[in-house]
């Protein structure tokens, strides 16, 4: 299993996925394509009228660069060196992505009962049906 | 290149020195001191190169980033220190590290976490710190101390490797003054922080640098990075000493000591309690220490000994074994005065390349050639005066 997912089922979205901070830092990356930590944080202070430390997005977007999320490049300005961060994949990738990955932890934990609703269309169209009516 | 590569060249010196010393002058002590000159004046000369080459160092020239080195000489001006050349790690751990013994090598090596994780003030502290590293001369004191571990490391890897019974022996005494060794190097790697830290505080202010520091420690409790035996030898230089792995094997802790830096506590305590005594006693005694230490006082010797070789092998030679020590004396004056005649004549690349290819090896050849230490003391005392002499003339 890919080492940045850990599925939380409770959860909706990309938060079953991610912590909440680093949900918001992958959702501004998607729609900028790149930038640098002061950039995120002045988005973050825009969509969500919350003014989070620097020094919080910097530790935050390290992790989703060491879970394999984001690419870095250096940057050089007047301040000194700084990182320019970018997604690795598309959302739409990261989804697919986290499908995969989840089905296939659970092929591996639980073999033959997850192959037999996989393999069984009707199960399928059931656990749809029942996920849309929740939702 | 990886750090196991750098110790291994380095123990294969000092075993190539080692045995060639001692078939050339058959003693022992005389040995280990060559062999200790050797790898001094490799690392002397040549360890800022093999940081580089350990953490891929990239140097920033002065066009590419005018605004930083504007605040680096602005803040040497201040410290006091001939500016350092600027280099950077591709590394989101906030650190710093000063390299490189002689000016022209000086490097102050900054991480890219470094600019993300502080602010202007901060990084400022920092930067205040490691100047003052280069105001104390503390690298190449660490690099001597380095050196010697190095040594008792290599002797005994070597006493492991043999399993005879009087080598078993061999080693544990030698794993022990190691590791007596290394507490020593922590104790003179703490006093450097501290006084680095007061140095700081004393120009900067405390609550930058406390500030800094508090930051800095709280990232790096959260990274833990693979240990390698060099990485840990170097591991006094940082700032911090990110290199948190338990240790398996007890031969690398004759490279590092469990204490090599003191706790942030620690840290933030001796800067708030002591920040107006700048020049204690620790500090005093630290200073004579790093005197002799001084590149303006090494490069020169090391040359005026190289050119007083010719001389003293031909006392040596005729036998005037202790009346040579006061005829060395004015030979080392007319060194010193053929030197500043020559000064215009020598190409710069020339005179250069003696500095700092050549000389280092000059140290040798001296203990080699003198029969006892006496002698050698007086060239080197002699070399001091010439230099004294050369530079009053100049």
């Amino acid at each position: 299993m890919e080492k940045w997912i850990s599925y939380k089922a409770g959860e909706k979205g990309l938060k079953s996925i991610l912590g909440e901070l680093e949900e918001k830092i992958m959702e501004i990356l998607w729609d900028l394509g790149k930038a640098r930590v002061s950039d995120i944080a002045r988005e973050l202070e825009r969509r969500y009228n919350k003014k989070i430390a620097q020094t919080a997005i910097t530790i935050t977007c390290n992790r989703l660069y060491r879970k394999g999320l984001l690419e870095r490049t250096v940057g050089r300005g007047a301040g000194g060196l700084f990182y320019i961060y970018k997604p690795k994949m598309t959302k739409k990738e990261f989804e697919k992505k986290v499908v995969e990955t989840v089905l296939e932890g659970l092929v591996k934990s639980f073999g033959d009962v997850a192959e037999e609703i996989l393999l069984n269309d009707k199960e399928i169209e059931r656990i749809l049906k029942e996920a849309k009516e929740r939702k | 290149m990886k750090p196991n590569y750098w110790i291994n060249l380095l123990t294969f010196i000092t075993l190539l020195t080692f045995p060639i010393s001692f078939i050339l002058i058959r003693d022992i002590v005389k040995s280990i001191l060559i062999s200790i000159l050797f790898i001094f004046s490799f690392l002397y000369f040549f360890g800022h190169k093999i940081i580089f080459s350990i953490y891929n160092v990239k140097l920033i020239k002065e066009k590419e980033m005018p605004s930083l080195y504007k605040r680096i000489y602005k803040l040497s001006n201040i410290a006091g220190v001939k500016p350092p050349r600027v280099g950077f790690i591709d590394d989101d751990i906030p650190n710093a590290m000063t390299v490189g013994s002689c000016s022209k090598f000086i490097t102050l090596i900054l991480t890219i976490g470094f600019f993300e994780y502080l602010s202007e003030d901060e990084q400022n502290a920092i930067i205040l710190h490691e100047l003052a590293h280069i105001k104390y001369n503390d690298v190449p004191l660490s690099i001597f101390l380095m050196t010697i571990s190095i040594i008792i490391y290599t002797i005994a890897k070597i006493f492991r490797k043999v399993r005879v019974k009087p080598f078993n022996w061999l080693y544990r005494y030698t794993l022990r003054l190691g590791k007596i060794f290394a507490e020593f190097r922590a104790k003179i790697s703490r006093i450097m922080e501290y006084r680095a830290d007061r140095f700081s505080a004393s120009i900067n202010g405390i609550e930058p640098l406390v500030r800094a520091l508090v930051k800095i420690n709280k990232y790096i409790r959260e990274v833990k990075i693979a240990s390698r035996e060099l990485a840990l030898a170097t591991s006094y230089l940082w700032l911090f000493d990110p290199y948190t792995e338990p240790r398996s094997d007890e031969l690398s802790e004759i490279l590092k000591s469990s204490s090599s830096h003191p706790s942030i506590m620690e840290r933030i305590d001796n800067v708030m309690s002591v920040s107006n005594t700048v020049g204690d006693r620790t500090n005093r005694i630290l200073d004579v220490i790093t005197f002799f230490y001084t590149e303006e006082l090494i490069l020169p010797c090391l040359l005026l000994v190289a050119l007083s070789l010719p001389t003293s092998f031909v006392l040596f030679i005729y036998g005037f074994k202790y009346y040579a020590v006061p005829l060395v004396l004015p030979f080392g004056i007319v060194t010193g005065f053929v030197m500043y005649k020559l000064k215009s004549w020598l190409p710069r690349k020339i005179r250069r390349f003696c500095l700092h290819w050549f000389l280092p090896w000059a140290f040798a050849p001296i203990v080699l050639i003198t029969n006892t230490e006496i002698e050698t003391m007086t060239y080197l005392l002699t070399s001091i005066l010439s230099y004294r002499f050369y530079h009053k003339l100049s």
